[in-house]
């Protein structure tokens, strides 16, 4: 019977290291609103590893929804961050922003 | 909401605050039409169409190829927009392995449309650089190097090369053995049947006795088993790379030829 290959230390460790140097260069709290959401669905879809930037990122989803009640207009920035809004709902598995 | 803005946006079309020119515009919105389980409009992927034909950033275009994939009626355009993702001949960018990883982790109809070879190039630059431009290449890269955290393998070629092929040696090997399995059941079962057999062939030519039929068959049915046995040996040694020397497959078809005649003489 084959042994199955293991994960190695040296792979875990290049990997994080590169999802730290990835942390340091994503947008900042004054950032768009739709870059912030697609950071929060592309943590979603990261899994465990990066949950610390779902919840750092997760704010974006309420201002999203926040936004769209109060400023709603069928234009292209509102096409945006609704769209991406719901996208990010979705990766994280919870309601989208109410309609 | 999202109905609305996209028949608004439909009306502005061609004009200066309309989506069709922006490929991240329009898979943001194709995103978003996915997650609130709506089909995606003619138009918008008209729109898409024409934007793959244009210069656009590896970023930017492998955004668009994931929102495509997730429409079915988007399936078609997927090819091209992979493509122009992985273009790296005819431009490039800083932030284009980042992208390129991305998509391929997150899209496996990637794989059908590009060679392992290029997902590999984009891991390794991704990986050998993650030095990230803009803020939405970092959540790119973010992503696939945490999908693939817990998934990756550091080792040198050659224990790998010697793991394939221990491999592939153990599969020709188990393939020699069923395959000679398989024939020797087929010869000891007309040795079982071999009154039948004999019989049949004798009255086929109308003979008198089937004993010399009889002593055909066996003998026959003995020389291919033993020849079946020793052969289905050699094919297993040679796939431990243990090739047979000539001696031996003359030695393979004196014995089975003598133990065939020995065992029609005696049967």
């Amino acid at each position: 019977m084959a042994r199955p290959l293991q994960p190695s230390p040296d792979a875990q460790a290049t990997v994080l290291g590169v999802v730290q140097r990835a942390q340091e260069r994503l947008p900042e709290r004054d950032a768009s609103l739709a870059d912030r959401l697609f950071v929060l669905e592309c943590a979603a879809r990261g899994g465990r590893a990066v949950l610390p930037t779902v919840e750092r990122y997760r704010p974006a989803l309420r201002e999203a929804e926040w936004w769209l009640d109060e400023t709603w207009e069928p234009d292209v920035p509102h096409a945006a961050v609704v769209g991406q809004a719901l996208s990010a709902a979705n990766a994280l598995e919870v309601d989208p922003p109410s309609n | 909401m999202l109905g609305e803005a996209i028949t608004a946006l439909e009306r502005r079309r061609q004009g200066r605050f309309g989506i069709g020119g922006d490929p991240s515009l329009l898979a943001v919105v194709l995103r978003g039409l996915d997650a609130a389980h709506m089909r995606a409009p003619e138009w918008l992927l008209t729109d898409a169409a024409d934007v793959l034909n244009q210069r656009r950033s590896s970023e930017a275009t492998a955004e668009l190829a994931d929102a495509l994939a997730r429409h079915r009626s988007g399936q078609p355009l997927v090819a091209n927009a992979v493509a122009a993702a992985f273009r790296a001949d005819k431009w490039t960018d800083a932030d284009a392995p980042y992208a390129r990883w991305w998509l391929a982790s997150r899209r496996k109809e990637v794989d059908h449309q590009l060679s392992a070879r290029a997902i590999d190039d984009a891991r390794l630059q991704a990986l050998a650089v993650a030095d990230p431009l803009n803020g939405k290449a970092a959540a790119m890269v973010l992503e696939a190097a945490a999908r693939a955290s817990g998934e990756l393998i550091i080792t040198s070629a050659a224990t790998l090369s010697a793991d394939r092929s221990r491999k592939d040696r153990r599969m020709q090997a188990e393939l020699a053995g069923y395959r000679g399995a398989f024939l020797s059941m087929i010869w000891v079962a007309g040795l079982i049947f071999v009154h039948r057999l004999a019989h049949a062939a004798a009255s086929v030519v109308s003979a008198t006795s089937a004993h010399p039929y009889r002593q055909t068959i066996v003998g026959v049915l003995i020389a291919l088993l033993v020849f079946t046995v020793a052969e289905s040996c050699g094919a297993i040694a040679k796939a431990y790379g243990r090739d047979q020397p000539r001696w031996a497959t003359g030695i393979e078809f004196a014995g089975a030829t003598a133990a065939g005649i020995i065992a029609a003489t005696v049967s």
